[in-house]
């Protein structure tokens, strides 16, 4: 093998996540599958859940993406929870800031830029076809969500619609190209591995709580709609179709991603 | 002809640190020119403004007439580079790295890359992580030899290779210039490029000591000179020639030491009046004017070769 794959940047930054990328979709995978497999058991066992729900402070129920208790006794509403308002999209993230690491300040990190650059092609590339590959690779997670769900949703009687789906799924795309194009500016502009994936790291669990967090508080609920987050679960994809929120989240990624290859061409490469 | 390497008064800070201060020098084509200097002096420095890699703090480079910063990719696809700080794709095996660059310079034909590792004995089956350093070395070696590039440029080419591999290295140069392209390197090792280069940048603590043919400063390289006379002889008598720089007299004036400068043509000739019992001669080379060189902070040589500093 190799040869057809190490014909680009691109290809060859997909080939590098050969060995680990089984992982990362084996959990997205089991993850969703496990998620779904509960909804029957839960359903069956509402009233005793309802009492359970309506006992939590509001902060947890908004924390997982639920205006009210109800909401988690929808199908769409537990899914939202369970997936795209916390561990799945988690999953995505972390796989896209580690992408977003690699692209530049991890190979500056391992010393091989010198190398890479020295062949004719320019910085501006380094950083595009880098991220296209995480953007491929990130898609290609939530495509295996949607397929989970989609697959499952009529067996088990979930009640999610495909069209919603696949709305909230593009939304949990750009929510990690999010935070892995500022992982990939972060390297970018500095060279620096450990400070790309400690900030997006760090600014992706803050916005999180801040996003659940915030509406409880009035004087400071407005902090909500400076997290990705919101842009992706206030106003519920998977309940109701696409929402032009979503390309806020679109408009991050191009500008960090802008902001990236400017920031690239003008500095020195670190040794 | 038009240099192929050009810098003028090239400066490069890192912030407060210092890397090269006004740096001038030019590289003819068809010259295999070596970049001397201990580690830390710069030269790296210097390398990573020609390719671009780094921006002049003040100054320019020009690399085929073509500034670094205008057009560093069309530099690129001319030059094969073989880095100081070696780190490769531990992943890959070397034949892997090799399709790999291959393709990034749209060359399909690797033979020329291939034919650098077996001349250089190194399985390309293997993977990188596999590899001692001398192997990387090796492996880098192959890469910018890969597309038959008209400028090498090579940071401590030698570095890691055992004797025998660093003389097919230097056969590889030869073989390189022979075909009338340019070959670039540094290092700090001296019998190295006074074996190989044509000429000599001499840099310490980032600026140019001296810029030299090394004809030039074997010439003016201190030769030492021990004859055994048949009878004594007056010291004095040699004192007096050109070139001279001291005379010693052991064993009852028997036997004289003598250090010239330059060519031995007059002591000899002066010693051939008497009996001469055995004639040794220690050949000149750049150790020494390397070494005096590096000798005080100001570079004071005592007439060591040291006058060509511009």
């Amino acid at each position: 093998m190799g040869a057809t794959m190490l014909s680009s940047v691109f290809r060859k930054t997909m080939w590098d996540r050969r060995g680990g990328y089984v992982w990362w979709s084996i959990g997205m995978l089991a993850i969703t599958a496990i998620t779904v497999a509960f909804w029957p058991t839960l359903q069956s066992d509402s009233d005793a859940l309802i009492e359970l729900m309506e006992n939590l402070p509001e902060g947890m129920l908004n924390l997982f993406g639920a205006d009210a208790a109800a909401d988690f006794l929808t199908g769409p509403g537990f899914v939202n929870s369970r997936i795209y308002a916390s561990v799945g999209s988690f999953i995505a993230i972390f796989f896209a800031i580690s992408m977003g690491t690699a692209a530049v300040a991890g190979e500056e990190d391992k010393r091989t830029m010198d190398m890479l650059l020295a062949n004719p092609i320019p910085r501006d590339r380094v950083v595009l076809e880098t991220f296209a590959a995480q953007a491929v690779l990130t898609t290609v997670l939530a495509a295996l969500v949607w397929v989970t769900l989609v697959v499952f949703n009529p067996v088990l009687d979930v009640g999610l619609s495909i069209s919603g789906v696949t709305a909230a799924s593009i939304g949990m795309v750009l929510l990690a190209l999010s935070f892995g194009s500022l992982a990939l500016m972060i390297g970018s502009l500095t060279g620096k591995r450990s400070l790309a994936v400690g900030v997006s790291a760090g600014v992706a669990l803050a916005t999180f709580f801040i996003n659940g967090l915030a509406p409880l508080i009035d004087s400071i609920a407005w902090t909500q709609r400076l997290t990705p987050f919101y842009w992706l679960l206030d106003h519920n994809p998977l309940a109701h179709g696409f929402q032009w929120q979503l390309l806020v989240l679109l408009g991050v990624v191009v500008t960090f991603v802008a902001v990236s290859v400017w920031g690239f061409r003008r500095r020195d490469v670190t040794v | 002809m038009a240099p192929v390497i050009r810098t003028e008064n090239l400066t490069k800070y890192y912030g407060k640190v210092r890397g090269v201060e006004e740096l001038s020098l030019e590289v003819e084509p068809g010259q295999v020119f070596g970049f001397l200097g201990p580690n830390g002096a710069g030269k790296s420095t210097t390398i990573r403004v020609l390719l671009d890699f780094i921006r002049p703090t003040s100054g320019r480079a020009e690399v085929f007439g073509i500034e670094t910063t205008a057009d560093p990719i069309e530099i690129h696809r001319r030059v094969g580079y073989l880095p100081g700080e070696l780190a490769m794709y531990d992943k890959m095996t070397g034949a892997e790295l090799l399709t790999y660059f291959g393709a990034l310079r749209q060359v399909n034909d690797l033979s020329e890359a291939h034919r650098v590792a077996e001349m250089l004995d190194l399985d390309l089956s293997r993977t990188i992580r596999s590899y001692s350093s001398g192997n990387r070395q090796k492996l880098g070696l192959a890469q910018a030899f890969l597309h038959g590039p008209e400028l090498l440029i090579l940071d401590e080419p030698t570095n890691g290779l055992d004797p025998l591999m660093q003389q097919t290295f230097y056969s590889l140069v030869e073989e390189t210039k022979a075909s009338g392209r340019t070959v670039f390197l540094s290092s700090h090792v001296l019998p190295e490029v006074e074996r190989i280069a044509d000429k000599v940048a001499i840099i310490r603590e980032g600026r140019l000591v001296t810029l030299a043919a090394v004809a030039e400063l074997k010439a003016k390289a201190v030769h030492r000179l021990e004859i055994r006379f048949g009878a004594p002889v007056d010291a004095a008598e040699f004192e007096r020639l050109a070139g001279v720089r001291s005379v010693a007299a052991t064993s009852g004036n028997m036997v004289l030491s003598l250090a010239i400068e330059g060519s031995v043509d007059a002591a000899v000739k002066a010693a051939a009046r008497h009996e001469v019992v055995n004639l040794v001669s220690h050949e000149g080379d750049l150790e020494d004017a390397f070494l005096a060189f590096y000798s005080g902070p100001d570079g004071d040589l005592e007439g060591n070769g040291g006058d060509d500093a511009q």
